[in-house]
């Protein structure tokens, strides 16, 4: 410490280091305050990570899109005013008569905090069931499994928002897996693709180990870290007692 | 359930401020400022450089409306192409792995210092970059050989980063000293200006912190100069290709 403060005085005439340089114990608590607000650090990140787990667990959730923005959507129907006819989703059955069949049906519901869409009277007495003008039941709000993310798919990966329902393709429509859409497929680029596989995927680890794969990757390199900054803090100490 | 940026934004924030204390102490005011704008404007200077050279981008969060259903949605302050809370993240790591490295290897020299510095870092980053990519605080771009979703690259980045930075501060801030290999080209250059033919420790406080800047500069293309055959051989092996940033 003498030689030190010789040092400083030397150089005094230059830098205001007698000014500048913390004593030892002030150092110590410096040094204490930053491993200590590491420690916390790696905590936070920790209980992140846990958080993230059912993200993880998506193959396809790190290279998903984000979603566009949202489009304002007008939250309430002004008073007085009439929902117009054609707004009834065109998929309904109609009996040969005209009339709409009284057979549930279920028709895709945008994810929109389940809102019932516009258009559409919600007879509450009716458990939730929304009925078109003309007294059809449109959709029945049965808990169902969300959809499955599909890439380029503009959905929030891992977590389906309220509202979103399976949508099951209505008899008549044309499917995705038709013939003449499997005839062509798309040929295999050379190189390697934009998705991981193997070690490469995060999900693999994840879904590992009992699907606790990520959870101790996470806890073995926090302890790790904790270990590390320990140490430092430890000869911090040791350093200081000894001066 | 999500980690939203928002949630990575503010502990990253809070503990920044409290951090910065604690730097204040460890190291001395001016040092602490010293430390802080060096690390700030060199991990600025990477960040920027990866963003702009496509390896990798903050497209999920670059607008704060994004996200009706989030509070607030994206990052709230940007350094250009970067969010401030990404260069925070990095001064607080290289921080706490520049004191805990003096500590790992006290009776050690300079490099043996910058070295453990450098893998605590990798350690942080290796904890961090997993919980990162997931939650899409930002994502990567470059055609190379990941692990986790995470490139090899980005780790031996962050151990080129942190390893060269602390060691161009304790040479010239911690521990004054003038290297053979710079010592010609900074006297033909900054020292001319700075009109000095001083030893970095007999200079006064401005006159360092001058040779700080010429350093970090020499360090950041250094670091560029590291990175290259890295990117390249990773490059020939990737096991993930280029994708477009912003899709």
């Amino acid at each position: 410490m003498a030689n030190k403060r010789i040092e400083l005085e030397h150089y005094r005439h230059y830098v205001d280091l007698l000014a500048e340089e913390p004593n030892r114990k002030t150092w110590r608590k410096g040094m204490m305050a930053v491993i200590i607000c590491a420690m916390l650090l790696a905590l936070a990140f920790f209980v992140l990570g846990m958080l993230s787990v059912n993200l993880a667990s998506n193959p396809r959730n790190v290279l998903e899109k984000p979603p566009e923005k949202a489009a304002p959507t007008p939250e309430t129907v002004p008073e007085g005013s009439e929902f117009p006819q054609q707004e009834v989703p065109l998929n309904i059955p109609q009996t040969p008569e005209g009339q709409p069949s009284q057979t549930p049906i279920e028709v895709p519901v945008t994810p929109d905090q389940g809102k019932a869409p516009l258009g559409i009277a919600v007879d509450d007495a009716s458990g939730g069931h929304a009925w078109g003008a003309d007294g059809a039941l449109l959709a029945q709000a049965e808990p169902v499994v969300p959809v499955e993310t599909v890439p380029g798919e503009q959905a929030v990966p891992g977590e389906a928002p309220a509202g979103t329902e399976q949508i099951e393709t209505v008899p008549g429509q044309p499917s995705d897996s038709s013939p003449a859409k499997e005839s062509k497929k798309p040929k295999k680029p050379s190189g390697p693709g934009q998705e991981t596989k193997g070690v490469g995927n995060l999900a693999n680890m994840t879904n590992g180990v009992g699907g606790r794969g990520f959870q101790l990757y996470l806890l073995v390199l926090v302890v790790g870290l904790l270990v590390v900054l320990y140490i430092a803090l430890k000869r911090a100490r040791q350093e200081g007692k000894l001066k | 359930m999500r980690a939203n940026v928002i949630v990575f934004e503010a502990v990253a924030l809070i503990l920044f401020i409290v951090m910065y204390q604690g730097g204040r102490r460890a190291l001395g005011r001016s040092a602490n400022r010293a430390f802080l704008v060096g690390a700030v404007m060199f991990s600025l200077a990477v960040e920027t450089a990866a963003v702009l050279g496509g390896i990798k981008n903050y497209y999920w969060y670059s607008l704060n409306s994004y996200y009706k259903h989030y509070p607030l949605g994206g990052y709230i302050i940007w350094l250009g192409l970067v969010p401030l809370a990404a260069v925070a993240l990095w001064y607080m790591v290289a921080l706490t792995s520049y004191l805990s490295g003096s500590m790992l290897g006290r009776k050690s020299g300079s490099l043996i210092k910058s070295g453990f510095a450098g893998l605590t870092a990798v350690l942080f980053y290796a904890l961090i970059e997993p919980v990162a990519v997931t939650n899409h605080w930002w994502t990567w771009n470059v055609k190379s050989f990941y692990v986790i979703d995470v490139p090899l690259l980005a780790l031996l980045g962050v151990f080129a980063s942190v390893f060269l930075f602390t060691l161009t501060y304790r040479a010239t801030i911690a521990e004054p000293t003038d290297p053979k290999h710079l010592k010609k080209l900074e006297d033909a250059t900054v020292k001319r200006l700075l009109k000095s033919k001083k030893l970095t420790k007999n200079l006064d406080w401005e006159q360092q912190l001058w040779i700080y800047a010429f350093r970090l500069v020499a360090t950041f293309i250094a670091f560029a100069a590291v990175m290259a055959p890295v990117v390249f051989v990773f490059w020939l092996v990737a096991n993930r290709g280029h994708i477009v940033p912003g899709w």
